[in-house]
């Protein structure tokens, strides 16, 4: 069950409309490293980790990715707010307009739709915690090169907050894996799978 | 909306804000660190001092989850008053 909360995790408020920035921020409402993608690997991979610290981490963190795709869409939504046609055809946003106009629509800066092929649910809680570590990176590399793009410091205060969210998840995914390596035989951690091998 | 009340109104939603983050980042920590006395401890404090601002962001403006709604004699579903998180400009 899950019960929405009427607020964001962190606030935003964006006053100057541009195109330019909404077509690169979309890419992590819906785009490969995006917050739509963290969220599903997250919650989809929880119902076979076997460990208690494993399945209320991937819980909580798939959880908090759902308030950052809010956030994410709310950044766009306010960058277009507003916008004029000549400002949408200027900053190269008319391909995504003449789909969408300017609603949220979940896809990549190039214009991929989200897609479930960019994510993995492997069904082995080692395999799927580096996974996770790896997808962390990703979005934080992801946030890192839209702040190289973006000047607006009301822009660019929300993405560094999202920024430092992936090092938190980063940091919690490596220690759910330390933990799950250290139930594990020590002379063979690859022995088997601990999400299928292990009968509860 | 007067200035005033939007300005009440935008500090009491970052007070909730703030104090939420410090409940949810905890949160995180102790999914990993179970038995950390230190933290439970923390957790303790930042969830008593989220109730509060809660509570005062409830009274002031309206219910967080749905769920916590309070229906008032005479008053419409108070739920589907804005602003929405989205669109709040202040």
């Amino acid at each position: 069950m899950f019960v929405y909360e009427k607020k964001l995790q962190y606030p935003v408020r964006v006053c100057r409309p541009s195109a330019a920035n909404a077509k690169v921020i979309i890419s992590q409402y819906g785009g490969p490293d995006g917050e739509m993608g963290a969220a599903t690997r997250y919650l989809s991979q929880r119902f076979v980790m076997p460990y208690r610290e494993g399945k209320a981490i991937l819980t909580d963190i798939g959880t908090e990715e759902l308030g950052h795709l809010e956030i994410v869409g709310t950044l766009v939504y306010q960058l277009t707010k507003n916008l004029t046609i000549d400002q949408i055809k200027a900053e190269g946003f008319d391909t995504y307009f003449v789909d969408h106009t300017v609603g949220i629509y979940p896809q990549a800066a190039g214009g991929t739709p989200f897609t479930a092929a960019a994510l993995q649910s492997k069904g082995d809680a080692i395999t799927d915690l580096y996974e996770d570590m790896a997808a962390e990176q990703k979005a934080r590399t992801t946030y890192d090169n839209i702040l190289r793009l973006v000047d607006d410091p009301d822009v660019k205060d929300v993405i560094r907050f999202l920024r430092a969210r992936e090092i938190i998840h980063f940091q919690r995914f490596g220690e759910v894996l330390r933990i799950a390596i250290d139930r594990l035989n020590e002379k063979d951690f690859y022995a088997f799978n601990p999400s299928f091998d292990m009968k509860s | 909306m007067v200035h005033n009340h939007a300005n009440h109104f935008t500090a009491l939603l970052h007070q909730v804000i703030m104090d939420s983050f410090v409940v949810d980042d905890l949160i995180l920590y102790l999914d990993t660190h179970p038995d950390d006395a230190c933290a439970l401890e923390a957790f303790k404090a930042a969830q008593c001092q989220e109730q509060k601002s809660e509570a005062a962001y409830k009274e002031a403006v309206g219910a967080l989850i749905a769920q916590n709604t309070e229906v008032k004699d005479g008053k419409c579903w108070g739920w589907i008053d804005d602003p929405w998180p989205w669109e709040i400009e202040v």
